[in-house]
């Protein structure tokens, strides 16, 4: 009998070199530079990829960054990781997976010249701007995707879909070869029986759909945007990356982007899974699309609110991407789910203005009155114009620089809004920045 | 080096009397009284309250513009790095005094002032945005704690020290959002939160907002063929370049450009710089978000009167409301001004 149950064997990485094998030996992560490159395969949109370390404290910049996964493999025979990205397609979230904690794929660009991409996302491994995201927290390998000019002027989607391939195919890579190696620690999901007098629970995973040439998300590999009618997820799938996210061009700003690595990692369903049978029982995940039209979104929430009630849930907590059409979603969510009794949480970011003066959503309804903020995305924070060494594409700069008339204190650095800091304004929750009232 | 305080306070705390001295001619006297002897013994040397304008809650009430001009004086003479006035609990004479002399001081030498107030004081909602005023209890009865809470800000702003939230420090917000690194994650936080709103147990949202504005629908245009029409879009068309250098997301600026009578936008001397869809058919043909092209034959055939000679732009994408709506009123005035009767808005 098949059982919905993952076994997560986390091995802890505390360092990162160059080695001519790849594996984990004493807490340190060795990579073989050549052979992981080779993992990422070739394509036609890419020239060449090159691989890079940073680690947490040096004086490292990285952008633009358009992907960040925690390494991950399957152990067992059975189950898929990435299902039809990089995995066969089969029941994520069972068996057993490996997960290279304290690291992460990074995957950049430099080529893109005209800045075409428009996506901003830095990363500064020390500084002002370590403070804001978790990448600087972790040791990094980092893919730079040697992308062709001449082809972007034309279009983005093929080089996207390069970068987004490659990147999991390397996460992928580094985990199956410390399959081997044993892990620090296991720790099983599984949802066991639980009192039925404990409340009910469901995450709304709010993704965003804009159109089909805007890789927004994946559902077992298929772009899954604007297509979808909201459905339920078991949340090993989740775990096991069953939902694929990827910063493409023109996605979103990048602190509004929900991650890979912060779905991995979702605070959330960590939390849900905790208290399962003891505070709660978590009853699942469902995936909903923001769509772009209006009738798309009230037959999205119509779902999303419809499927929450066939699971008996007694409350749910609503996660977003990006901000101003979406809004309308967590509200339309929100009311649905509260008409039919269903208590909701949302954690959203807040799009207040430099001065923190503006209101933070583009709309709001009586029947919200629990949020939790992650912060206003807004805000501007001075960093450095440059760290010793950068890895990306210097053209990106100008869509993180702010331009704002007088310059700050010190000229040698600039102003950035927080929203250019990958998951500074987490919208999963997974940092612990938030805006309060001052 | 020690900060000199400039303490306010009304004829009651004073000493002088009750509603009977509410005439109280205004005052200045060296060193604390009052209240701030306690208030000083707070500041903890660090500071000093080195002058005490007294004044009748009446007299300052009815004599304002005349007592704030000899308060200005004061100011000037005196050069206090920091005005603390009250407590004045739910006083509203005393709150209203209170607000105008820190308000004062701000504008007269640029100092913070600390204001004490409860939160039916009128002069709260009339003053909150402009000053930190504690809030205290509704009677003299609390001043304790009114005190500590003062002198603790007062200290705070005088030494430069970043301060907590509002709820931290126990003032009244000024409506302005900061961030702050709280102790657990923002997903801890939320599964909190939702256990104690299905057990019907108080919780604090971090954040609430008013239920927005809805825009009416502006009355149809009676003769088309006379007006004047413009073209205005939020999806980033710029000329190449991006001469006002306007955001890709976040924008804090909108721009107008000349359509230097033009037929169509031309691809390629014509963008967008939008960061939140996908630009190829923006960039392909620029007319897909303003139609020049389309505009132009209306022109011709007369069913409309004409195009307006200037299109307007920004990137709607991550924009705050509070933008937004100053972008509308200013392209909305200009275009008065203009003589334009009608717009098209193309949102992206």
């Amino acid at each position: 009998m098949v059982v919905v149950k993952l076994d997560l064997h986390k091995l802890y990485v505390k360092g990162l070199m160059w080695g001519e094998k790849t594996t984990v030996k004493d807490g340190v992560l060795y990579v073989n530079r050549e052979e992981a490159i080779d993992a990422c395969g070739t394509f036609d949109a890419v020239e060449s990829f090159s691989l890079h370390i940073a680690r947490p404290g040096e004086k490292v910049r990285i952008l633009p960054v358009k992907a960040a996964i925690e390494p991950r493999c399957k152990l067992s025979q059975h189950g898929s990781i990435f299902p039809g990205i990089v995995g066969k397609m089969e029941q994520a979230g069972t068996g057993a997976t490996l997960a290279l904690k304290g690291c992460a794929v990074l995957v950049t660009e430099s080529g893109d010249k005209e800045a075409r991409c428009r996506t901003g996302a830095l990363v500064d491994m020390n500084g002002p701007a370590a403070e804001y995201t978790p990448f600087s927290k972790t040791f990094n390998i980092v893919l730079n995707a040697h992308v062709k000019p001449e082809l972007l002027s034309k279009e983005t989607l093929s080089t996207d879909e390069a970068c987004r391939l490659a990147s999991f195919r390397l996460a992928v890579y580094l985990a199956q070869r410390c399959a081997d190696v044993n892990a620090d620690e296991v720790v099983s999901y599984e949802l066991g029986e639980a009192d039925e007098s404990l409340p009910g629970v469901v995450y709304v995973m709010q993704l965003l759909s804009q159109n089909p040439e805007i890789i927004d998300f994946h559902l077992y590999g298929q772009l899954a945007g604007a297509t979808l009618i909201p459905t339920l997820a078991h949340p090993n799938e989740v775990i096991d990356g069953a939902v694929t996210t990827f910063l493409g061009a023109h996605c979103t700003v990048c602190s509004d982007k929900q991650y890979m690595y912060e779905i991995q990692n979702s605070p959330v369903i960590e939390e849900f899974y905790r208290l399962h049978g003891k505070k709660l029982r978590f009853l699942g995940v469902i995936i909903h699309n923001e769509v772009m039209t209006m009738d798309g979104k009230r037959r999205s929430s119509l779902f999303t609110s419809k499927l929450a009630k066939m699971l008996g849930a007694d409350g749910a907590i609503l996660v977003t991407e990006g901000h101003g059409n979406p809004d309308e979603d967590i509200m339309l969510n929100v009311k649905a789910l509260e008409d039919y009794g269903i208590k909701t949480v949302i954690i959203s970011d807040e799009l207040g203005g430099r001065e923190g003066k503006s209101p933070g959503l583009a709309d709001w309804v009586p029947e919200c009155d629990a949020m939790v903020s992650v912060g206003n995305t807004h805000q501007l924070l001075a960093i450095p114009k440059t760290q010793e060494s950068f890895i990306g594409n210097e053209a990106s700069l100008e869509i993180v620089r702010s331009t704002i008339d007088h310059d700050p204190d010190n000229p040698d650095y600039f102003y950035t809004e927080l929203i250019h800091i990958p998951c500074s304004c987490a919208q999963a929750g997974i940092s612990r920045l938030s805006a309060d009232w001052i | 080096m020690s900060y000199r305080i400039l303490h306010y306070i009304n004829q009651f705390f004073a000493g002088v009397g009750g509603e009977d001295k509410a005439d109280f001619e205004p005052k200045y006297v060296a060193g604390a009284m009052g209240p701030g002897v306690q208030l000083e013994k707070l500041l903890g040397g660090h500071a000093n309250i080195t002058l005490t304008c007294v004044c009748g809650d009446n007299y300052f009430a009815e004599h304002t513009d005349e007592v704030l001009e000899g308060f200005t004086k004061a100011l000037k003479e005196h050069k206090p790095d920091l005005v603390i006035a009250g407590p004045s609990f739910y006083a509203g004479r005393y709150g209203f005094a209170c607000g105008h002399v820190i308000r004062r001081a701000k504008e007269t030498l640029g100092i913070p002032g600390v204001a004490g107030m409860n939160f039916e004081s009128p002069a709260v909602d009339m003053f909150r945005d402009e000053m930190y005023i504690v809030k205290t209890g509704n009677s003299v009865r609390a001043i304790k704690p009114a005190l500590e809470d003062m002198a603790r800000l007062a200290e705070k702003l005088l030494c430069g020290e970043e301060l907590a939230s509002a709820a931290e420090e126990n003032y009244f917000h000024r409506h302005i959002r900061k961030n702050f690194f709280r102790e657990e994650d923002g997903g801890k936080r939320a599964v909190e939160m939702l256990l104690k709103k299905i057990n019907k147990e108080p919780f604090v949202s971090e954040y609430l907002q008013e239920i927005p504005e809805k825009v009416a629908v502006a009355p149809a245009v009676r003769d088309l063929s006379k007006a004047t029409v413009a073209l205005l879009n939020t999806g980033g068309i710029v000329p190449a370049g991006n001469p006002d250098r306007i955001e890709s997301s976040s924008a804090t600026k909108y721009g107008r450009y000349h359509m230097n009578g033009c037929e169509r936008l031309e691809a390629g001397k014509i963008i967008t710089i939008h960061g939140g869809y996908d630009t190829s058919f923006a960039n392909a043909d620029p007319n897909r978000i303003v139609p020049v092209d389309v505009m132009r034959d209306l022109e011709k055939e007369g069913i409309i009167g004409g195009l307006h000679e200037y299109y307007y732009s920004t990137v709607g994408t991550g924009a705050s409301l509070l933008n937004g709506e100053a972008f509308g009123r200013g392209i909305a005035e200009s275009l008065k001004k203009a003589g334009v009767d009608a717009a098209i808005m193309v949102s992206t």
